[in-house]
């Protein structure tokens, strides 16, 4: 038989079982053998229906992925600018807080000429106790000037410049400040010492002194203001075998954390007032 | 930075002293003759922002400078020892320079608490802090000083 005869015969049969293909169908004698294809055919079809799906859900990702990045680069510049606006915020809300007690200090206190006053630096060793404030003698300063917070006193103004000044804080070594305790009136000179806080010495024996008791201003000698709260007493020093008593004082002012100050410009000390004698 | 940003890493009383560390390892790196002078410029700076007399710091500085100085023949400079006790030895005699001359100054000074409470505690926090300074400025150096001999 010829080639074309056997392609002939081929395309003859085909035709007779689609033929026979459609009429069984039609009467369902097919399902068996349906059903026996579609059981061996189904599981490649899976494979290759899940291949494609997860081809198809990469390509999306990456396409989605440009666009993710810039979305995730806003947001986080919009996050950055919020926090930003927080921080200063919380400083405008700390700045606000800080001034209502200067203000209710200024109310308190009527007689007093303030100005306020930012702290711009401290001394630079550890053996002394100074601030550098951003007020000078262009804003009217002079030495001698006390130096205030609404929580009580920080020191003296002890050098000025042109547009800055230094205070000498209580807590330094070379401090002297005329104070008397609130309860019992009793009176003394408060110093401060290095590596610890300020010690109230020249305190008559007898008189009363307790943990506790507050520590003010006296006035004696014309140095500072009366009733300025210097601190607290926290420990008393008693013996009787010496002539006066000492008592340790926490300081009413966090000096670590001082940040605005208040200059009693109206203020003159005796000493100086002698001096422009 | 010493009297603004320093202040807020003190530990109670006491704060390193920055530009004693600066200006002692640039003594040990560079010799007497550079140290002074920074020794100088270092101490009038300090004194320019402390509340102490003028020239107290400048003094103690460069006294302290130039004894460090003498050091820069030796050898072992690259020895991480030397930096440490000349730091140590310098914040001491540093610090009782300027005691000494603020006392003559006029100020009450308490020895025995000065040096409890803030000799030897700054003391400790410099040579803690020496090993980074000078290997910062052992890098300057090298970059803008004399070439050194390596075996």
């Amino acid at each position: 038989m010829s080639r074309l005869q056997v392609r002939s015969i081929a395309i003859f049969l085909l035709a007779i079982l689609s033929i026979m293909g459609v009429i069984l169908d039609q009467t369902d004698r097919l399902r068996p053998v349906e059903d026996m294809a579609l059981y061996l055919i189904s599981p490649l079809q899976r494979a290759i229906s899940r291949s494609i799906n997860q081809g198809s859900s990469f390509l999306q990702a990456m396409h989605e992925l440009g666009s993710l990045r810039a979305k995730n680069e806003e947001l986080q510049d919009l996050v950055d600018r919020l926090m930003s606006e927080n921080v200063r915020l919380r400083e405008a809300e700390i700045e606000n807080v800080t001034l209502r007690e200067q203000l209710d200090f200024k109310r308190a206190n009527p007689t007093y000429d303030l100005l306020s006053a930012e702290v711009i630096g401290r001394d630079p060793t550890s053996l002394l106790r100074y601030l550098t404030i951003d007020r000078g003698a262009h804003d009217g300063l002079t030495e001698g000037m006390p130096v205030v917070t609404a929580a009580g006193l920080v020191g003296q103004v002890s050098e000025v410049n042109a547009h800055s000044a230094k205070v000498l804080l209580v807590t330094d070594a070379s401090s002297s400040v005329s104070a008397l305790i609130q309860n019992s009136r009793a009176t003394g000179i408060v110093q401060g010492e290095i590596g610890r806080g300020p010690v109230m010495r020249y305190i008559q024996q007898g008189e009363s002194v307790n943990v506790g008791d507050m520590v003010l201003t006296s006035g004696l000698g014309g140095n500072f203001p009366k009733r300025l709260v210097i601190g607290q007493v926290t420990a008393v020093r008693q013996r009787d075998i010496e002539m006066f008593q000492e008592a340790e004082i926490r300081p009413a002012v966090d000096f670590n954390r001082l940040e605005m100050v208040l200059v009693i410009i109206g203020f003159r000390s005796l000493e100086r007032a002698n001096e422009g004698r | 930075m010493q009297s603004t940003v320093i202040p807020h890493l003190a530990i109670g009383w006491v704060k390193p002293d920055l530009m004693l560390l600066v200006v002692i390892s640039w003594s040990i790196l560079r010799g007497t003759r550079e140290g002074i002078v920074w020794g100088l410029v270092g101490g009038i700076a300090l004194d320019l922002l402390s509340g102490a007399p003028f020239g107290v710091f400048a003094l103690a500085m460069a006294l302290v400078s130039l004894l460090t100085g003498l050091g820069e023949i030796n050898v072992f400079r690259t020895n991480v020892a030397l930096p440490l006790a000349t730091i140590s030895l310098a914040t001491i005699a540093y610090n009782l320079v300027s005691l000494f001359l603020l006392q003559a100054s006029g100020w009450p000074i308490d020895w025995g608490d000065s040096l409890l409470r803030i000799i030897l505690p700054t003391t400790i926090l410099n040579a803690l802090l020496m090993p980074l300074v000078y290997r910062s400025l052992r890098w300057l150096h090298r970059r803008t000083g004399r070439e050194e001999m390596s075996w």
